[in-house]
């Protein structure tokens, strides 16, 4: 007797066989129905939405100012061709102008529900429309929602938002009390939303007075938080040439440490090449200062060449290739220092000076003629 | 006596029943979490300029790219154009020609113009010696680095010593890189500090119009073989690295394209020598993080692309198969004290069973299977009736499967854009489970008992540019 009709019983599970394969066979179908009918309905809205785009190209190209386009808020592809518009380099929009559109108040309420949303692209979409449109009336509602989001894309995309509407001291205090609740985002973005307040606080307010306001941060704030470093890398970044002396003094604080004084010569030094910090940082008790100051330093006086110079024997790799590479962009003067490296004892910078004067020589570099070419192929394979 | 054999026999394959339920339930559910996941993201993921403003405000950190050749002579130069031609504020890319035999190194020095130069480098690891360093003259950012013969990891360390920038991209040299690959990557980065790793997503060149090193058309391929392993892929990555990533567990980023920090590659001592350094770098992050205490993530991320040419041919497919059985029994021996391991969370508790339990003995299990239904058969112990109706499940719950993975596809960039090629891979994919699994299944089982050979296999390669 077959042993296994004495464990499965073949009457029993043949029927139930049945019916699974005949509902598999039954979703497989449905689901490959579904299959053809979001491929027609996905590039359907694809093809809407590039439609709708170009017709506002086109009509901002003949000289249409962006609140007199037609747009139908409830209408998706409308809402994304309008976002593309708004983004583009090519298009003029002056924040607080879109408030006179007929379709402003229902397209920022569509945007509002959007950013409610569970569906996160959705939200993301959302706040960045918010942002383009200037909706800053909406900064209330963006400060809750930033509180309370969790996905990566859709917090920074509201964060941004809520930078570009930052138009006194208090909206530049909340974005940091805000990054401070949440800190997993990267140092980077942080540098580039202070640069986005900065620039929009700018919009609003006298040099002066963003400078006083990005100092009063400065003074209350931990100088080696994290957050502070980003601050001071954006003051560079945002030419706040004002707060130069404040920078000098936190670098030269008792307590300032390695993060801190890199991210002041790094800031000094995108707002004056020249300036002494930046010499005496090529000093410093740690080589990653030390590589900073070779990196931004650009002066051609004899200190400053002397200070180069004396980087190329650095015990420190990127101390000595900064350096290397700073000499090289000097200019004649960087080049006879780097030639004279050439014959000197030390081995690793006669290296790095061999590499910089190459660098520096390669685009007129004649291409190796078929010749060499071949003998350097025999010496690769030796 | 005999009784208790056939006990024994219908144990065992009720056993298998249960794994073959439990493995397709498993993926039913990650493939219907993935879409729901792929979806709630959709809205944002259209417009590549968003992406391009974010990494540009943010001063995001310079990749380098290391690409890793040997003998690629037909493939090499549309691999190297696609990244010098990605759209990122500031990257390099570094071809590491690993000894080719092949006209390799020659095609690149003559596209590229390439003279050499030398440039001291800080030693990070051990590798076969640099015989020569190129730098191309038209693209200053392009490093042709020529060495003794030493495999892929070996290479890949090259390059990375090389590397000038923080973040170390590493792709395939048989591979096309979508433009915005690098920025959609990048911008992980940027978005979260504690990101370690990032990988995207590898879809199958084959089929494809390739113009300029750019995919202009993308189609599904017209042989079986092919659009097997396009719906394998799209399973694979739009489905079971979505979800893994999201569970905390992904234990592996393609080798064909991934972006590292290059201080953690540093400290973890840079690839080992192994056929799955791909997934053997990526636990080993996980281990030096959990080790450490360094809060860290890894992510995928289905929109930035890479484009791969999949085997055209049964043998070079099975090798590669092989290829990476070997890998994975490697990888998860190496870091085997990780398994079950409360020190590494997840990773430890649920990625390492899983990888061991469904990849591993996968194979042996479905092998065994295969064999114990054949031992029924020639006992007479089989139902015809109950048999059959267990293959047309088997069979339409694999199609089922391919057709949600079709489904999940059609939501991301760079999809079909025709119908019949979305059907077609569907259709097709799902003739997986007549033949070639089993063949696959087998190949993978040897592969298993090979653990110690440590031979690559050469893999049949098309110029892409007519790849269609």
């Amino acid at each position: 007797m077959n042993p296994l009709s004495r464990l499965i019983d073949p009457a029993l599970v043949a029927p139930v066989l049945q019916v699974t394969a005949v509902a598999m066979a039954l979703t497989l179908l449905l689901l490959v129905l579904l299959l053809v009918l979001q491929k027609i309905v996905l590039e359907r809205r694809h093809g809407e939405e590039q439609e709708a785009a170009d017709r506002y190209a086109r009509a901002l190209a003949e000289g249409t100012r962006v609140q007199d386009l037609a747009v139908e808020p409830q209408r998706l592809s409308q809402r994304r061709a309008l976002a593309r518009a708004l983004r583009s380099d090519a298009t003029d929009v002056v924040t607080g102008q879109l408030r006179g559109a007929p379709w402003y108040g229902e397209l920022v309420g569509r945007l509002q529900r959007d950013a409610q949303r569970n569906a996160w692209g959705e939200r993301v979409a959302a706040f960045e429309m918010l942002g383009y449109l200037g909706a800053a009336e909406l900064r209330p509602f963006l400060e809750e929602a930033a509180a309370r989001e969790n996905q990566p894309q859709a917090y920074a995309a509201c964060l941004t938002c809520l930078a570009k509407f930052v138009d006194g001291v208090s909206g530049l205090a909340t974005l940091w009390h805000q990054l401070q609740a949440k800190p997993p985002l990267s140092g980077s973005f942080n540098e580039g939303l202070f640069q986005i307040a900065i620039d929009a606080l700018s919009r609003h307010s006298s040099s002066e007075a963003v400078a006083e306001a990005v100092q009063r941060l400065l003074t209350d704030a931990n100088p080696n938080d994290p957050l502070t470093l980003d601050l001071i890398r954006a003051v560079g970044k945002s030419g706040l040439a004002s707060l130069m002396p404040q920078l000098v003094a936190l670098h030269a604080g008792p307590q300032a440490a390695k993060s801190l004084r890199i991210a002041c010569v790094r800031a000094v030094g995108l707002l004056q090449p020249d300036h002494p910090l930046l010499l005496s940082a090529l000093s410093d008790r740690d080589w990653e200062v030390q590589a900073s100051g070779a990196k931004y330093l650009r002066s051609s006086s004899p200190k400053v060449i002397i200070g180069l110079s004396a980087c190329l024997t650095s015990p420190a790799f990127y101390v000595r290739y900064n350096a290397a590479i700073t000499l090289a962009a000097l200019g004649q003067e960087g080049r006879v220092v780097l030639e004279r490296a050439l014959t000197c004892s030390d081995a690793f910078a006669r290296e790095i000076s061999r590499y910089a004067l190459r660098v520096l020589d390669s685009p007129a570099a004649d291409v190796a003629d078929s010749l060499d070419r071949a003998r350097l192929l025999e010496r690769a394979h030796a | 006596m005999l009784d208790a054999i056939a006990i024994v026999l219908l144990s065992f394959q009720l056993l298998v029943f249960i794994y073959f339920i439990a493995l397709n339930l498993g993926y039913t559910l990650v493939t219907s979490y993935a879409f729901r996941r792929i979806q709630s993201g959709m809205s944002a993921t259209g417009d590549l300029s968003v992406v391009h403003q974010r990494i540009s405000d943010a001063n995001a950190r310079p990749i380098s790219v290391v690409v890793p050749a040997f003998n690629e002579q037909a493939t090499i130069t549309s691999t190297v154009t696609s990244v010098l031609n990605a759209d990122y504020p500031e990257h390099e890319v570094i071809v590491v020609d690993d000894g080719s035999t092949d006209e390799t190194l020659a095609t690149l020095i003559d596209l590229y113009k390439a003279f050499p130069i030398e440039r001291p480098v800080k030693r990070l690891f051990d590798h076969q010696p640099v015989t020569t360093l190129y730098l191309s003259s038209i693209h200053p950012n392009l490093w042709i680095v020529a060495k003794k013969n030493g495999g892929k990891a070996d290479a890949l360390n090259t390059g990375i010593e090389y590397a000038r920038f923080p973040l170390v991209c590493a792709i395939d040299a048989d591979s096309i890189l979508e433009r915005d690959a690098l920025l959609r990557l990048g911008q992980q980065f940027v978005l979260d500090k504690r990101l370690v790793a990032a990988g995207g997503a590898v879809r199958v060149l084959n089929g494809c119009r390739v113009e300029n090193s750019e995919v202009r058309d993308i189609r599904a391929p017209s042989r079986l073989i092919e659009c097997v392993q396009v719906a394998e892929y799209m399973r694979g990555f739009f489905a079971g690295r979505v979800a893994w990533n999201s569970a905390r567990s992904l234990l592996i980023i393609s080798g064909a394209f991934g972006v590292f920090r290059k201080d953690l590659l540093e400290a973890i001592g840079g690839y080992r020598k192994t056929v799955g350094e791909d997934m053997d770098i990526v636990i080993r992050l996980h281990r030096h993080c959990c080790d450490h205490g360094i809060p860290y993530e890894l992510a995928f991320v289905p929109e930035p692309v890479c484009w791969t040419q999949v085997p055209t041919d049964m043998r070079s497919l099975l090798q590669q198969r092989n290829r990476w059985q070997r890998g994975l029994a490697d990888c998860l021996w190496h870091n085997r004290n990780m398994f079950l391991n409360p020190n590494y969370g997840k990773v430890g508790m649920v990625g390492f069973p899983y990888f061991f339990a469904f990849e591993l003995i996968g194979p042996l299990i479905e092998f065994l299977g295969y064999v114990g239904f054949v031992l029924f058969a020639l006992l007479g112990w089989v139902d015809t009736r109950i048999a059959l109706l267990f293959f047309v499940i088997a069979v339409l719950w694999g199609m089922w499967l391919n057709a949600a993975g079709v489904l999940i596809d059609n939501l991301v960039l760079h999809r079909y854009t025709r119908v019949r090629d979305a059907l077609r891979v569907a259709l097709y994919g799902s003739l997986e489970f007549i033949g070639f699994r089993q063949l696959v299944a087998v190949e993978r089982l040897i592969g298993t008992f090979q653990v110690s050979h440590g031979r690559w296999g050469a893999i049949r390669r098309h110029k892409v540019e007519s790849a269609a």
